[in-house]
């Protein structure tokens, strides 16, 4: 009862807390790109969430599992790279704009509960080097592939989490024909729309060059933070085996 | 065991459910989809226009000259891209290896241009400052032809093109290379160079033959993102005030970028499918040959 009481009372804490939070993007929506700033957010933290999980969940079950097909179905995972993406790009958009999506986050979202191909990979190679014995203990141990996961392979994986989700991050950040043509008739739009419109219509750079070097530095400060991991994952992946 | 084998392949389904609906629902789906809409006369705002047309949208692209010069650009960037940017990859890899200090700040550096969105890359940087009036392009230009006049983006786009996407996508490729050339083993190029074996030498007989498999990989993979190539074109184009309607520039009006165009600026989704269905077929054919041609020149450390 007693931890009952305490979990309300920290929810409690947190909900007072976050008022002046949720009031501030009220205000922050005001603001000339306020609202496309949300937008680009909002996008960038669904999808990068999404897809790390995803994938992180699907590299371990074709690194570990032990069924015969699960390597054939890896090899139809690093097909899909194969397949250029005008030509899905189209029939989705049918999908989405027949479902109504069209000017909301659920693309993102949906893609993000996708994975990417590369996440899994990364993933899966990742999760492939871990020794027999750690899964046969937690499973004498009787606890079942979701617990092992968690509690066993998540807190090691935090390097290629943060490769993984940064490279998400990159992609999503500067895709702008998505954005635009997914986002497009809301007229909000996203910062990268707004922005990159400003920019083409100027001609030279001028004015409006500067507020997208500052759209262009969340991607390269993450880069720089991260990127000794990469090389590392790069390194250890095996890609040339 | 039947009750294991049957609880293993349900935690699997469990784990890669998430990425197994979204590549049913999101990729084989609209893959079929667009198949099927290659044969017809598909127009999105309404499926009265949904005539089945068979094959005409294919016979159609060999007949306009438009996508007949789309195929060309695409063929003859790719022949470039694809080769020239492995050498350039495996060049900066074997420089960056035989440092010892500073490699990471190159490394971090040479990587730079890939991290850069593609917008601020191509719209800031290259149009903004390379080759406008005056700029770069212009200033190296007159060094040795002064007074001339050049409109890069007019009259040498393909050069603009394969010259910026070599700059922003070397930086991965340098990246593989330089993990294939730290786990080759020392002991050959060690006994080698103990044999008075120069460094060129070194290089062309035991690195490069050692790290074909690793060339393969990339070209495979160059191979793969030529075909991606949809929003670089659409940028350095000219047009409207939104890139949205960019008519790419002369030359470089690849097959992702017209089918772009054909889809969303003339709304012809018909034969916008049917052409990325011939984009996907040219990406496959190129595959296959490239893994045909392992054997001939693919030097497996295992073998």
């Amino acid at each position: 009862m007693k931890q009952l009481a305490r979990y309300l009372l920290l929810a409690g804490a947190a909900a007072a807390f976050l008022v002046p939070v949720v009031l501030g993007l009220k205000v922050v929506v005001q603001f000339p790109y306020g609202r496309a700033l949300l937008n680009s957010a909002v996008i960038a933290v669904c999808f990068t969430a999404l897809s790390t999980a995803s994938s992180a969940l699907a590299g371990f079950g074709f690194a570990r599992n032990r069924t015969w097909w699960k390597d054939g179905l890896f090899l139809v995972v690093l097909a899909t790279l194969m397949v250029p993406w005008v030509v899905t790009l189209l029939p989705q958009y049918v999908l989405f704009y027949r479902l109504h999506l069209v000017g909301t986050y659920w693309p993102w979202v949906l893609w993000g509960l996708q994975g990417t191909p590369l996440q899994i990979f990364l993933f899966r190679q990742f999760y492939a080097s871990f020794p027999r014995e750690l899964e046969e203990a937690a499973a004498l141990d009787g606890s079942s592939r979701l617990r092992t996961f968690w509690d066993l392979f998540v807190p090691n994986s935090k390097p290629v989490v943060a490769v993984a989700a940064v490279w998400a991050f990159i992609l999503v950040w500067g895709d702008y024909l998505t954005q635009d043509l997914f986002y497009l008739s809301n007229a909000n739009g996203t910062l990268l729309t707004r922005l990159t419109d400003l920019l083409a219509a100027g001609g030279a750079p001028g004015v409006y060059g500067l507020p997208i070097v500052l759209y262009a530095i969340p991607p390269i400060a993450l880069f720089v933070v991260v990127q000794r991991h990469i090389v590392r994952g790069v390194v250890t992946s095996g890609i040339d085996g | 065991m039947k009750r294991r084998d049957r609880a293993e392949a349900l935690a699997f389904f469990g784990f890669t459910s998430p990425w197994f609906l979204g590549f049913v629902a999101l990729g084989a789906i609209p893959l079929v989809f667009s198949l099927i809409i290659s044969f017809t006369s598909f127009q999105l705002y309404g499926f009265h226009d949904f005539h089945w047309v068979g094959l005409r949208n294919y016979r159609n692209a060999w007949s306009d000259s438009r996508t007949v010069a789309s195929f060309e650009d695409t063929a003859v960037i790719t022949a470039i891209i694809v080769p020239v940017g492995v050498v350039v990859q495996i060049s900066l890899a074997v420089l960056l290896n035989s440092t010892s200090r500073l490699r990471g700040l190159f490394r971090t550096l040479l990587y730079l241009p890939a991290v850069i969105p593609a917008v601020v890359g191509i719209l800031l940087i290259w149009k903004g400052v390379m080759v406008n009036d005056g700029g770069v392009f212009d200033t190296v230009y007159h060094v040795f032809r002064p007074g001339v006049y050049v409109d890069w983006l007019e009259q040498h786009a393909r050069l603009v093109l394969v010259l910026f996407m070599i700059w922003s996508t070397s930086g991965l490729g340098m990246l593989v290379f330089l993990a294939g050339l730290q786990n080759l083993p020392h002991e050959l190029r060690d006994a080698a160079a103990a044999d008075g074996a120069t460094s060129s030498q070194i290089l062309r007989t035991i690195t490069l033959p050692l790290l074909t498999p690793v060339i393969f990989l990339q070209l495979v993979l160059g191979l793969i993102g030529a075909s991606q190539m949809l929003i670089q074109p659409i940028l350095f184009g000219s047009g409207e005030a939104s890139p949205f309607f960019n008519a790419p520039q002369t030359g470089t009006d690849v097959l992702p970028a017209l089918v772009w165009q054909v889809s969303f600026q003339y709304v012809d989704y018909g034969r916008g499918a049917a052409l990325g269905w011939m984009l996907f077929a040219i990406v496959l054919a190129g595959t296959l040959v490239l893994f045909a041609t392992t054997r001939r020149w693919v030097y497996y450390a295992s073998d």
